[in-house]
């Protein structure tokens, strides 16, 4: 039988920065090996691969920001930079044999769901194969958002977004214009200041800042954490505990933060002599309500006298001038976009078709929702990793993308109990009442009483991003698939009898 | 001594009109009752019942059905008149083993009927789902209280809040050999609190303490443990029978997830019957929910023995 033309795999993982360097992980000891990982680009490590700016680095304590199965005794600072990040990713691929998995410049183009044969149909830009089961660990921050500014293509300077940093671009001596404040921004900000002519940074909306408490990891606690494994399990029990204990007040008691804001003002207060620029500095909204950013030069750089700090946000741009919405004009040779990601509008669902014929987008196009964050309505055996609501506002996104991979573990488990050529497709009662579940908690958060407009809230004010939990929790929620959300769809009995008709008549 | 069925009253166990003794695979004698006319052409039905019960279980239901059913009972390994196995023998191999065995004691050469199960009577028929003398046999099934894995965590008769500790202490519980004394006022108020859902009336909990206390301590921890490391789901899945279900809304033992989660998996799902208030004894707390179910099952998936026979020529002069 012809009936295959192209390669079948068990599970396609789309995207190799942590989630799907991690599900390979998760589905090797499960001993799963007929799967591959689809990587658009030439290496892995996704958000960390793309992010290369300078001053790059992860604002989770490394020892929390990593793998629970692949532990890094040998982390150099409390927040890891990104090269170290970066390597660490590609020492995971290595370790747990994972690189003959992995197509790189492999973009997904399409994915359709066949009905009838139960599988998925993959476009890649290597070629089309079909999988029973996809996992999609394309990552939120993953595709740069640039806004619509008019009259950007007539700059006649560079331009480019941090998550695509132009290294062949000297800004030495150069009229930098940056464009946000959020935490790439504020990372970029005081490690291009002292080799730029000017600095001029676009601020929509000011950012709470608290003190950073990195410091390098020293060689003796590097040994012991080598020797004594426990005690590197200790440090990140320890660095888990502390975030587990702050939830309840960005969940439940967003007044309690303002304690906080105390000292984030205090931390400004230490740094910036001038009261118009500390005024200009200080959000007017509850801290948390946006992400808590973490930078002891930040604010520093700010006070150097080549950074201009133009408290409102890039409305347009005449020739080189870049004006702002409040009518400030500046000239600029280059313009750097720190401006985020499309979060609530994943790219990757406009790619995807599923069981209704219609594509993940327009399903989701009054809100992101999944159940459990891994499963949408009608589209079978298709499982996000940082799928809706599974987002941090203050621990570890490892520790959220582990207990998903554990939910995807318990799929396949599932799926093979159940046997045969079969699919699970959550139930829209099941996916409603999950969704239900979490907007009504998210009602008391920061993140929607905060009074702020945040990269957690879509289009619709719909905050479709955020986990309004512990990690503890989500977790007990993810650890296996409850067969009573999922409808089981099978191979539909009219076509295994059309096949044995056929059949029949060839022998006649 | 063990205690005696209720000897009056709905809850009675009626008399049989035959008792045979069917041999598993591995040896195993298994009692079984046939009740109802002997007129040849009535439909049959099978009743299997569950954890630390026995045929005395079916009572209301076989007191109905029989007037107009061919009703076969048998009691599992180590329940009511069948002996314990050997320690080996407590699996759900051998309830699969079992029923297949009494299928082919009870029912004619060719005979069908419809198939209904209770808790671990219903795990039976998932642990048989794949078996050819259950698939020539089985017209329909009924599973009643029942569910294919994950008993232990789901189960609400100890109410801690975190499902790794009611999986600790349901496991304690399943595989307990502690005796359950005579039947007392207290042992009543604890089975019914375990068992029975609030509306379960004082008779009816008195049939089913009669009927538990009876069942012997070392086949009922045997059982037990099986029971709390059961996974059917792959056998819920391969029921290719038309299957209905029936579950109480305030069941602690097999909770009405468990249900939910058999509906999902079922392929050839009829539709679920939540009775509102009633625990896990269903079949005695709403008898007549489950009588009604039987017959609608007959009614449609047991075509009358006539046609059966016809049906059967057609089908051999096709392959013919």
């Amino acid at each position: 039988m012809a009936e295959r033309e192209h390669e079948h795999v068990r599970v396609a993982v789309i995207g190799s920065g942590f989630g799907g360097l991690g599900a390979a992980v998760r589905l090797r000891r499960q001993g799963i090996t007929d799967f591959v990982v689809l990587e658009r680009a030439g290496s892995v490590g996704g958000t960390w691969r793309d992010n290369s700016y300078p001053g790059c680095a992860c604002d989770v304590p490394s020892h929390l920001y990593s793998f629970s199965f692949a532990p890094n005794p040998e982390w150099p600072r409390n927040f890891s930079g990104q090269p170290h990040i970066r390597a660490y990713l590609e020492r995971v691929t290595d370790t747990f044999g994972l690189r003959p998995h992995i197509r790189f410049d492999s973009e997904v183009r399409s994915l359709r769901w066949n009905g009838e044969e139960l599988h998925w149909e993959v476009e890649t830009a290597r070629g089309a194969l079909t999988a029973d089961v996809v996992v999609s660990a394309t990552g939120p921050l993953s595709d740069p958002k640039v806004p619509d500014v008019p009259g950007l293509d007539s700059f006649p300077g560079k331009v480019f977004h941090s998550a695509r940093w132009d290294h062949d671009y000297d800004l030495r001596g150069k009229r930098i214009a940056m464009i946000g404040t959020g935490a790439s921004a504020i990372q970029i900000v005081p490690a291009v200041q002292p080799t730029v002519d000017r600095l001029t940074l676009f601020q929509r909306t000011p950012a709470w800042v608290l003190p950073r408490a990195d410091r390098r990891i020293s060689g003796l606690e590097r040994w012991l954490h080598t020797r004594v494994p426990a005690t590197r399990v200790a440090r990140r029990g320890l660095l888990w505990g502390i975030r587990e204990m702050q939830v309840s007040a960005f969940t439940k008691r967003p007044n309690e933060l303002g304690l906080i804001e105390g000292l984030a003002k205090g931390h400004m207060k230490r740094a910036v002599k001038d009261p118009a620029l500390r005024a200009k500095l200080t959000p007017d909204y509850r801290i948390g309500c946006k992400r808590i950013l973490l930078s002891n030069s930040y604010y520093p750089a700010l006070t150097q006298p080549n950074v201009d700090v133009v408290a409102s946000g890039l409305k347009e741009v005449r020739g080189n001038v870049l004006v702002a919405a409040d009518g400030t004009e500046t000239e600029a040779d280059a313009i750097v976009f720190g401006t985020g990601f499309h979060v609530t509008d994943m790219p990757i669902a406009h790619r995807v078709t599923g069981a209704n014929g219609t594509t993940l987008a327009e399903e989701w196009k009054d809100g992101m929702e999944s159940l459990r964050g891994a499963s949408a309505a009608g589209f079978p055996n298709f499982l996000t990793i940082i799928g809706p609501n599974t987002g941090l506002g203050n621990s570890s996104m490892i520790l959220m993308i582990e207990s998903q991979l554990n939910y995807l573990v318990d799929y396949m488990r599932q799926l093979d109990v159940l046997g045969g050529k079969i699919a699970l497709n959550a139930r829209p009662s099941a996916v409603h009442a999950w969704t239900r579940g979490i907007q009504r908690r998210m009602e008391r958060t920061v993140w929607t009483t905060g009074g702020c407009d945040s990269w957690y809230l879509d289009a619709n004010g719909r905050n479709t991003t955020a986990w309004p939990g512990t990690t503890a929790e989500f977790r007990k929620l993810t650890r296996e698939v409850d067969l009573a959300e999922y409808e089981v769809l099978r191979v539909p009995a009219s076509r295994t009898g059309a096949r044995a008709g056929q059949a029949a008549k060839a022998v006649a | 001594m063990a205690p005696a069925p209720m000897t009056h009253g709905r809850y009675a166990p009626p008399v049989p009109r035959r008792e045979l003794t069917a041999t598993s695979a591995d040896g195993s004698r298994l009692h079984v009752e046939i009740h109802g006319p002997e007129a040849p052409g009535t439909p049959a039905v099978v009743l299997s019942h569950g954890w630390t019960c026995s045929t005395a279980f079916w009572a209301p239901v076989v007191r109905d059905l029989a007037a107009d059913h061919k009703v076969v009972l048998y009691d599992q390994r180590g329940h009511g008149r069948t002996p314990s196995a050997g320690p080996r023998g407590y699996s759900t191999t051998a309830l699969a083993d079992d029923l297949t065995a009494v299928l082919g004691a009870a029912l004619e050469p060719g005979e069908r009927a419809v198939l209904a199960g209770h808790s671990m009577g219903g795990m039976t028929m998932m642990a048989s789902a794949e078996r050819p003398e259950f698939r020539e046999r089985a017209a329909a099934v009924l599973l009643c209280s029942t569910g294919s894995a994950n008993l232990t965590a789901e189960a609400l008769v100890i109410p801690l809040r975190s499902p790794g500790g009611r999986r600790v202490a349901h496991q304690v519980v399943l595989g307990s050999r502690a005796p359950l004394g005579p039947v007392s006022a207290v042992a009543k108020r604890i089975l019914k609190y375990a068992t029975m859902g609030p509306a379960a009336t004082p008779e009816q909990v008195e049939a089913c303490a009669r009927i538990v206390h009876a069942c012997q301590v070392r086949p009922r921890a045997k059982w037990g443990k099986v029971l709390a490391g059961l996974d059917l789901t792959g056998g819920a899945a391969r029921l290719e029978v038309p299957t209905a279900v029936v579950a109480g809304t305030a069941d602690r033992l097999t909770p009405i997830v468990l249900s939910r989660r058999l509906a999902s998996v079922l392929p050839q799902f009829l539709g679920m019957t939540e009775l509102p208030g009633a625990g896990h004894m269903t079949p005695i707390e709403e008898p007549d929910a489950v009588i009604a179910r039987i017959r609608e099952l007959v009614r449609d998936h047991l075509p009358a023995r006539d046609d059966r026979a016809e049906a059967a020529t057609d089908a051999k002069e096709k392959t013919v």
